[in-house]
């Protein structure tokens, strides 16, 4: 697999508009880490990451015309990763809502602690605590889960998040208020359940 | 910062901790497979010129249909009054002379 220090994008670039073989399958191979990284941090672990990585590089080639270097061409991936990762979590059946029963009985511990208690969360729970993150977040809209991920969990900037999305950071900051304002709910409603 | 957000802001500072430990592994072929599906499906998507004609093909059957529906409906639509004009308007002009002597 090629290092991102030496690879010669613009040169791939050129050679896979002119139809090489060879240039666009090191491209993929350049490219593939990145976007099997925003398909695992945006989508559930059930999903078929080669599918869904094959279908954005089909989008890449398809567009590759169209791209006029005005950002970086991972960026430009990244984008076309990203919302093909909306356009899987839109696919997706209606979010059922957010309940206790549906909690493992680890998750549903970690979440009575934080609730409940104002300490920090034990390290040992780092993974239950992902995944209750991951549980919470996927009650909200595909656009507002893409970009509370990218805050909270990855903790990114506006400027980052724009560029690896598109959206200009007013939208980003809407998106952003909106999924906090639906998680305050949330939790208002979860400790509401605790306490009666 | 309300209740809530300290709930969250300690949630996802755990959750930050936890490592996703799954290879970052290419299937074998993969590259190949995709590089070959990606040119053809680009090639087939062809030159500007080639788009522009097939959008000018649809735009010229759409104006040739419009044509003939407005024909036929302007045909369709007359109707002569005067029954001298009528007379050599007809195709069959024995045809009226027998249907009016016919008729009276």
């Amino acid at each position: 697999m090629s290092d991102d220090e030496t690879f010669d994008l613009p040169g791939c670039l050129a050679l896979v508009r002119s139809g090489d073989q060879a240039a666009a399958r090191e491209l993929v191979e350049h490219l593939y880490p990145q976007v099997i990284r925003i398909i695992r941090r945006h989508l559930p672990r059930r999903v078929l990451e080669e599918d869904l990585a094959q279908e954005i590089f089909m989008k890449m080639f398809s567009r590759i015309d169209q791209y006029n270097g005005t950002v970086p061409l991972p960026h430009w991936v990244s984008r076309i990763a990203v919302t093909t990762c909306i356009d899987h979590l839109r696919a997706q059946k209606r979010r059922p809502e957010f309940r206790w029963a549906d909690l493992s009985e680890k998750e549903a511990e970690v979440l009575d602690a934080v609730i409940t208690n104002e300490s920090e969360v034990a390290p040992d729970d780092a993974v239950e605590a992902h995944e209750l993150v991951h549980k919470l977040i996927s009650q909200l809209k595909p656009e507002d889960q893409v970009v509370i991920r990218m805050l909270d969990l990855e903790q990114r900037t506006l400027a980052e998040i724009s560029e690896h999305t598109g959206w200009n950071k007013s939208l980003v900051k809407v998106r952003a208020f909106r999924a906090r304002r639906k998680l305050r709910k949330l939790f208002e409603t979860l400790e509401q359940k605790e306490r009666s | 910062m309300n209740q809530s957000d300290e709930i969250w802001s300690r949630l996802t500072k755990a959750a930050r901790q936890a490592r996703d430990d799954r290879e970052i592994e290419m299937q074998s072929g993969f590259a190949t497979r995709v590089a070959a599906r990606g040119l053809t499906v680009n090639q087939g998507n062809g030159s500007l010129f080639e788009r522009f004609a097939m959008r000018m093909v649809g735009v010229s059957c759409l104006v040739a249909l419009f044509a003939v529906v407005t024909h036929f409906s302007f045909q369709g639509s007359t109707e002569i009054e005067d029954p001298t004009t009528a007379f050599f308007q007809m195709d069959d002009a024995a045809t009226i002379i027998l249907g009016e002597a016919g008729n009276g």
